[in-house]
């Protein structure tokens, strides 16, 4: 019990530093005195792809926004993926507006994966951007992530750095602190490692070279932008994360929401780890086993943090019958407290920094940044325990992974 | 009577950031061992009796000296790696030369159509499709805006 104890504590907090420390190597070595573009000598033709289903509510502002893009040379192709709301109305609005606009109505819903696979068949571009419907890309967003794929013939993927866009509310206002904090720096440090995790599917702009060799998108798979980020570092592509390449997305804003979307990127997680388990052992693949430990390290974490929590309680409770090995006196250590705490705020600051050159007063966000330990761990952790047996002992493969609209609270 | 938005927005607000104030003093519950140093220094009298005399700064520095090596350690291990990574797929990277382009014919191929076809979904600007049961792309209409927009003046 001991041991389990020991890892629970040190664990996060040996992982904050090495966050903290991979990402501003990554500050360092490639943020800090790039403040504007490159200048190319020619751009390529780049489609963006942008898959909806039922999004009357966003995808204008998000359509608008692709037009706007400072980028030359790009058309936009809409996939209706079988909406049943206004969506259709609207896109047909946008198409007349816009020349740069097409649109690919599916017959029915077929799922993320598939609406993309539809975009990118009727593209002619090399670079496919995707975007969510819910998603408003910066205007030089494709200046900084087309580069990328010019200086590197590796490269398949660029993901970009998403900013939260609905700051209202208590969930909102925790994520911001989390996309600054974590996503981003976690990110950071595994581009200078060699091997991302996952691409953000909120955008994101692929090779299109990268997407024909290794089967396009998945739609077995719960999260396709996690499996299509393994299948292409599985076949020896890269993946760069440019946190320049800004978007402004919608967060969910209720428990219920948020706890979707967290047990979606759980099962995807895992469905990747157990998936590609059997390559792992090729030594070709050694890029990937840091990410690959990691994952597992954090998917054991969350189930010796529970065991903790609950030990500690049968302690706490019933004192005298329950066995002494299995004992956990103490769910908050002296020392280490300060430590994990110390580090915690440590983390958050310096996350926050990072990000304050692309979002202003994002400072201001730090009062709410304490709930991301006291409340955000367990429902990550939760979340990881409910998602692993759903997945380990999921009967048989489920053919489209149906997409629905993330809670997005209040309009 | 139906309480005005505003009223009902600010409860919620300062419910919101009483909560969190509670959060905030659950993280100093953590830093208390800290706190309770820094108090003792404000006392220089019993800090020295307590933390010199009786030897209560031996467990801080304790566990520091193991953050500090296992931080070190991390250091040293990530610059390592990150050296490595950079050196072995950056400088001596095999693949210079940008990938070919995927060609028309080889997304035919792919998408089991012909080459006729794909560049008709191509060229449309309203499309309509549907995949079959192999997950292949089945055409079912071009739109007549096609022709009434012409076709399309950028891409390759």
């Amino acid at each position: 019990m001991q041991a389990i104890s020991l890892f629970v504590f040190f664990y996060p907090l040996y992982m904050a530093f090495f966050w903290m420390i991979g990402s501003i190597f990554f500050f360092y070595r490639r943020e800090r005195n790039h403040r504007t573009p490159p200048v190319l000598s020619e751009y390529p033709f780049v489609s963006i792809l942008v898959p909806c289903h039922n999004e009357e509510r966003t995808i204008h502002a998000t359509v608008e926004r692709l037009a706007s893009s400072r980028y030359p040379n790009f058309d936009i192709i809409v996939i209706d993926d079988g909406s049943r709301d206004r969506t259709a109305a609207i896109l047909e609005k946008l198409a007349s507006q816009h020349k740069r606009v097409r649109i690919v109505t599916l017959e029915r819903n077929f799922g993320k994966a598939m609406a993309l696979r539809a975009g990118a068949m009727a593209s002619r571009a090399e670079f496919l951007m995707c975007v969510d419907a819910d998603a408003l890309l910066a205007e030089d967003a494709l200046l900084w992530m087309i580069p990328h794929f010019l200086s590197g013939a590796r490269v398949a993927a660029v993901t970009g750095n998403p900013r939260v866009q609905n700051k209202r509310g208590l969930l909102a206002r925790i994520q911001i602190g989390e996309f600054s904090s974590i996503i981003g720096m976690v990110k950071r440090s595994q581009r200078d490692i060699g091997r991302i995790f996952t691409v953000s599917g909120v955008h994101v702009c692929f090779r299109r070279r990268a997407l024909h060799e290794t089967g396009y998108w998945s739609p077995e798979t719960v999260t396709e932008d996690i499996d299509i980020s393994w299948r292409l570092q599985m076949h020896y592509w890269d993946i760069r994360y440019e946190p320049r390449a800004l978007s402004w997305i919608v967060v969910p804003e209720t428990l219920i929401g948020l706890w979707r979307q967290r047990l979606r990127w759980a099962r995807g997680g895992i469905e990747a780890a157990l998936k590609y388990a059997p390559l792992m052992r090729d030594w070709q693949r050694r890029r990937m086993w840091p990410v690959y430990l990691e994952y597992w390290l954090g998917a054991a974490w969350c189930y010796a943090w529970a065991l903790t929590v609950v030990f500690f309680l049968f302690t706490w409770l019933l004192p005298a019958l329950w066995p002494r090995a299995l004992a956990v006196e103490s769910v908050l250590p002296k020392w280490t407290g300060v430590v994990l705490a110390a580090t915690c705020l440590l983390q958050f600051v310096v996350g926050l920094f990072l990000d304050s050159h692309y979002e202003k007063r994002l400072f201001g966000n730090l009062y709410w940044a304490i709930w991301y330990p006291m409340v955000y761990w367990m429902l990550s952790s939760l979340t990881t325990i409910v998602a692993i047996p759903q997945v380990v002992f999921r009967r048989r493969q489920v053919r489209h992974a149906r997409w629905r609209s993330p809670d997005r609270g209040a309009p | 009577m139906k309480a005005p938005m505003y009223s009902r927005a600010g409860m919620r607000h300062l419910t919101e950031i009483t909560i969190t104030a509670f959060f905030w003093a659950a993280w100093l519950y953590l830093i208390m061992p800290l706190l309770s140093l820094l108090l003792w220094l404000a006392g220089v009298h019993f800090f020295v009796e307590e933390m010199i005399v009786r030897g209560g700064y031996e467990a801080l520095l304790g566990e520091l000296l193991h953050y500090g090596l296992v931080v070190l350690g991390m250091c040293t291990v990530i610059g390592l790696w990150v050296s490595w990574n950079r050196q072995h797929y950056g400088d001596h990277n095999l693949r210079v030369r940008q990938p070919a382009p995927v060609k028309p014919e080889e997304l035919a191929q792919y998408v089991s159509v012909s080459q006729e076809e794909l560049h008709a979904v191509q060229d449309a600007r309203y499309l309509r499709v549907t995949f079959d049961e192999r997950d292949q792309l089945v055409l079912c209409k071009t739109n007549r805006k096609d022709k009434e927009s012409g076709p399309r003046t950028q891409g390759p």
